[in-house]
């Protein structure tokens, strides 16, 4: 047993287990019937059909020889006819009582082949049956060519299909033996289970996994469950789409696609049919009541498939990002009427079939006029498998002067049909941009823009509409850091910025400051008068002569010169600018001529000056 | 004076040290992915919940506000969506898609705003843009008063026109800000979440004003016991429940 992991477990029979007290009613009842049926006996008829007129060298078709009320019939186990095989492939029996009346068929099946495409003729068939000899209809049958071409990798995992022990058997269909790099290859995956083999993934939800390098997958969509008949015998296959895409050139084994299932094989007690043994039908054979299925876990492996796959030709045109199908293009903008400075969102759809995974949004002819934004792309796919469908890219563009249309958009792909490089360019599309108004909300009443292909043309399918009013899409990417919502003025930064701006201001005027606030000569001399006045005070508030009267005469000097802004004056001239007349003036002279004495006459001591003389002459040296 | 220098300088030196952590720090891309891709799939609510999760870390980023007001609209709250939208303009005055989707979004509310005026047609530079121009063409005006009183070049005449055109500049800049740009960056600013009213006073007893039409702006004066007291655009005043507005700058931002 090829390729088949069969751990497991045999489930006791239930019909050996059943009491023998049951048994002995049920033989009766058969028994019942047998006799029934040979009661009428008498009517035989014979008949032969074939399941299809006309098949395909790979596809068999199945003989159907029915014997109705003979239970004694004899029925050839070979059939003969030219240029066809024909094998037997099992027997059946119903007994049907209606009215308490029996009635008897066996059923025999062939299965019918032919390796080469013809019109064939089956002859009739002799049945004996009741002591008498029938004979079937001639049965034609038209044989053409099968398909063949592609890979595809079968694994029977009992045998041969169409052979007795043929149950569960799986294969890998590619229908191509030569695809490029980046094509979307389709695959099949199919697992083959005889009808009355009961089956279920393990773990239930599990997918075929594809043993390999080289390639990507696409998704597997929910697998499907067929009926199909091959040599004669039905089976349920269980289906699973997919694609491949592959990576590199050279030559690239896909599989084998193995998947783990467990199966519940009835019990097979089928012995060499003989119509004179009624247990042998497969009523007991089959029947669960009588014969428990073996459960057992299997894993089912299909034979890898090889393909040759092919570098894409030189010469890429700008801007292609390896997209390899078949494709059609379409822009349209809205809204269509704005003002300076209003974004516009550019639709543009690429529809057809490919890899749509690295198809990328077109780009603009000329971005001069129009400043642009990185587009959102979306897939809305048509199958199952996601290798068919729409992808949409939604771009805000944003004008930059006063643009009378938007440029055009192209996408590049490889076709792969062709085997050549293809650029699709869409129509520009007429744009009104007004100084003012409300840009937004404008309906988009502008046909889409199909796309015109420069190398090879691809039929464009009708467009979905767009909202003709919607929000501009979101932004996927940040660029700006994160900010605060403070104005900038409650920022400290900024007020210590301000210090840049002020220390120039500074270092600006600093000379013409420095100048402006220097002292001149007089100013000079009224603080070196000041000063020297204000250092009289100790002297002033001296008694002796000798301190006071030089003190005090050199005070009325000083206010003499703080006044004039000369430092020489007699004291006529004090007297004057002092504006002293009268005691004041007589005061001022006897102060003057008190400090002479003490100066010139080198008087020194005498009588201290009392608090009356100070107090007359304080009252003119304030 | 040595305390207020010393306070600016540790503060300075704070924010230096926050925003270097912020950048060694990973952008929390991957979260705006996440919600960016709920947003795709139709799943506005958890975008919504992704992107406010953003908002909360601080990411105070204008794309974000954006794409959080996109999924408001979606998700049929266009007053969260007009709030959102109005503080992605904040943080990028010429922000077209958030401008026009925010006309877009208003254009549709119950009472759509009055048709924009002329000054509102002039380029938004932003409240930041206005006071920065206003003070570099102060200080241009004083340099080039002081370059005239310093007598440099000894060319009078040109200081004298060069400080005129900055006193000029100074005039426009702050007009601008005075009369346009400050008002709409007021942390005072909010709109109005749901079809609400305006009462005389913060009870729900209290005479009706006004009925108040969800998207409404509004100036928000004063709070006190869950009310809001309110200026509407009309100059009408009164109460509105607090929690049927919500403020365009919010209340927690990141310094």
């Amino acid at each position: 047993m090829k390729n088949v992991e069969i751990k497991q477990r045999h489930l006791s029979g239930f019909a050996e287990r059943m009491p023998f007290a049951w048994r002995v009613p049920v033989l009766l009842l058969a028994l019942l019937l047998f006799i029934t049926s040979l009661a009428h006996a008498a009517d035989i008829t014979v008949n032969a059909e074939l399941s299809a007129d006309s098949t395909t060298t790979d596809q068999p078709v199945r003989l159907s020889v029915t014997v109705e009320g003979g239970m004694n019939a004899t029925i050839p186990d070979e059939i003969n006819s030219d240029g066809l095989t024909i094998q037997y492939s099992g027997q059946q029996r119903r007994m049907e009582i209606n009215n308490f009346r029996g009635t008897v068929s066996v059923v025999t099946t062939y299965t019918v082949s032919a390796d080469r495409p013809g019109k064939y003729t089956i002859q009739p068939i002799e049945i004996q049956a009741g002591g008498k000899t029938f004979k079937t209809e001639p049965l034609h049958l038209t044989i053409t060519q099968g398909s063949g071409g592609g890979g595809s990798g079968r694994n029977s995992d009992e045998g041969d299909p169409g052979s007795n022990q043929n149950k569960v058997f799986s294969e890998l269909i590619i229908p191509k033996d030569t695809a490029y790099v980046g094509e979307i290859i389709p695959a099949e995956i199919r697992y083959y289970f005889e009808r009355d083999i009961q089956f279920q993934v393990n773990p239930p939800g599990q997918v075929p996994q594809i043993a390999g390098e080289g390639f990507s997958k696409q998704r597997y969509p929910q697998p499907r469950l067929e009926q199909t008949e091959i040599k004669g015998r039905p089976y349920r296959v269980l289906i699973y789409k997919t694609a491949v895409v592959a990576a590199k050139s050279g030559d690239l084994t896909v599989g084998p696609a193995e998947l783990d299932v467990v199966v519940s094989i009835p019990q097979n007690r089928r012995r060499r049919p003989s119509l004179n043994d009624p247990f042998a039908d497969d009523f007991f054979s089959s029947n669960p009541f009588f014969s428990p299925p073996i459960q057992r876990e299997m894993n089912l492996r299909t034979e890898p498939v090889t393909l040759k796959i092919k570098a894409l030709p030189p010469g890429k045109p700008p801007g292609f990002t390896g997209a390899v199908g078949q494709f059609t293009l379409q822009a349209s903008a809205k809204p269509l009427n704005i003002k300076s400075g209003d974004p516009v969102t550019l639709t543009s759809v690429v529809s057809g079939r490919g890899n749509f995974d690295v198809v990328s949004a077109p780009t603009l002819v000329d971005t001069k006029d129009w400043r642009t934004y990185p587009p959102s792309g979306r897939l809305s796919s048509s199958d199952e498998i996601g290798i068919t469908g729409d992808k949409t890219f939604d771009m805000a563009i944003v004008p930059e002067g006063k643009p009378t249309h938007i440029p055009p958009v192209h996408f590049s792909y490889f076709d792969p049909q062709t085997g050549k490089y293809v650029t699709l360019t869409s129509e520009p599309i007429s744009v009104q941009i007004e100084s003012s108004g409300s840009p937004a909300a404008v309906p988009d009443s502008s046909p889409r823009a199909p796309a015109t292909p420069v190398i090879a043309a691809t039929p464009t399918p009708a467009a979905s509409p767009t909202p003709a009013n919607d929000i501009l899409p979101i932004r996927t990417q940040w660029r700006s850091a994160a900010q605060t919502f403070a104005p900038v003025w409650q920022q400290p930064v900024f007020w210590i910025a301000q210090g840049i701006p002020l220390l120039f201001l500074l270092l600006l005027a600093m000379p013409k400051i420095l100048t402006a606030t220097r002292p001149d000569a007089a100013t000079l001399r009224q603080r070196k008068w000041k000063s020297e006045h204000s250092n009289l005070t100790a002297k002033l508030a001296s008694d002796k002569p000798e301190n006071f009267f030089p003190a005090a005469a050199r005070s009325l000097e000083l206010q003499t010169a703080l006044k004039r802004g000369t430092d020489s004056a007699t004291p006529d001239e004090v007297l004057l600018t002092l504006g002293f007349e009268g005691e004041e003036a007589e005061t001022a002279r006897e102060i003057f001529r008190r400090r002479d004495e003490i100066g010139y006459g080198g008087i020194r001591g005498g009588r201290e000056i009392s608090s009356e003389m100070r107090k007359r002459y304080e009252s003119i040296l304030k | 004076m040595r305390a207020f220098v010393k306070s600016c300088l540790s503060r300075v030196v704070a924010t230096g040290l926050v925003c270097l952590a912020t950048s060694l720090q990973a952008a929390p891309i991957d979260d705006f992915a996440k919600a960016n891709a709920a947003f795709e799939s139709g799943q506005y609510q958890d975008a919504i919940r992704d992107y406010e999760a953003l908002v909360r870390q601080g990411e105070n980023r204008p794309e974000l506000f954006f794409n959080l007001g996109n999924a408001w609209q979606r998700a049929g709250n266009p007053a969260k969506a007009v709030v959102n939208y109005e503080r992605a303009l904040l943080l990028q005055p010429d922000f077209d898609e958030a401008r026009a989707n925010l006309r877009f979004v208003q254009d549709r509310l119950p009472s759509p705003p009055p048709p924009a005026r002329w000054w509102h047609q002039l380029p938004k530079f932003g409240v930041n843009v206005s006071v920065i121009a206003s003070i570099v063409c102060i200080w241009l005006f004083l340099i080039f008063l002081i370059a005239r009183w310093i007598r440099l070049f000894r060319t009078q005449n040109l200081w004298t026109f060069a400080a005129v055109l900055a006193a000029f500049g100074a005039i426009l800049a702050g007009t601008s800000y005075w009369f346009r740009d400050a008002p709409l960056a007021s942390p005072d600013r909010g709109i109005v979440l749901e079809n609400s009213q305006l009462r005389s006073s913060f009870s729900n007893n209290s005479p009706v004003l006004s009925s108040v039409p969800l998207g409404s702006p509004l100036k928000i004066v004063s709070e006190n016991a869950g009310w809001a007291n309110c200026i509407l655009a009309d100059g009408t005043q009164g109460w509105i429940p607090a929690n049927q507005i919500e403020r365009v700058i919010p209340k927690v931002s990141r310094l």
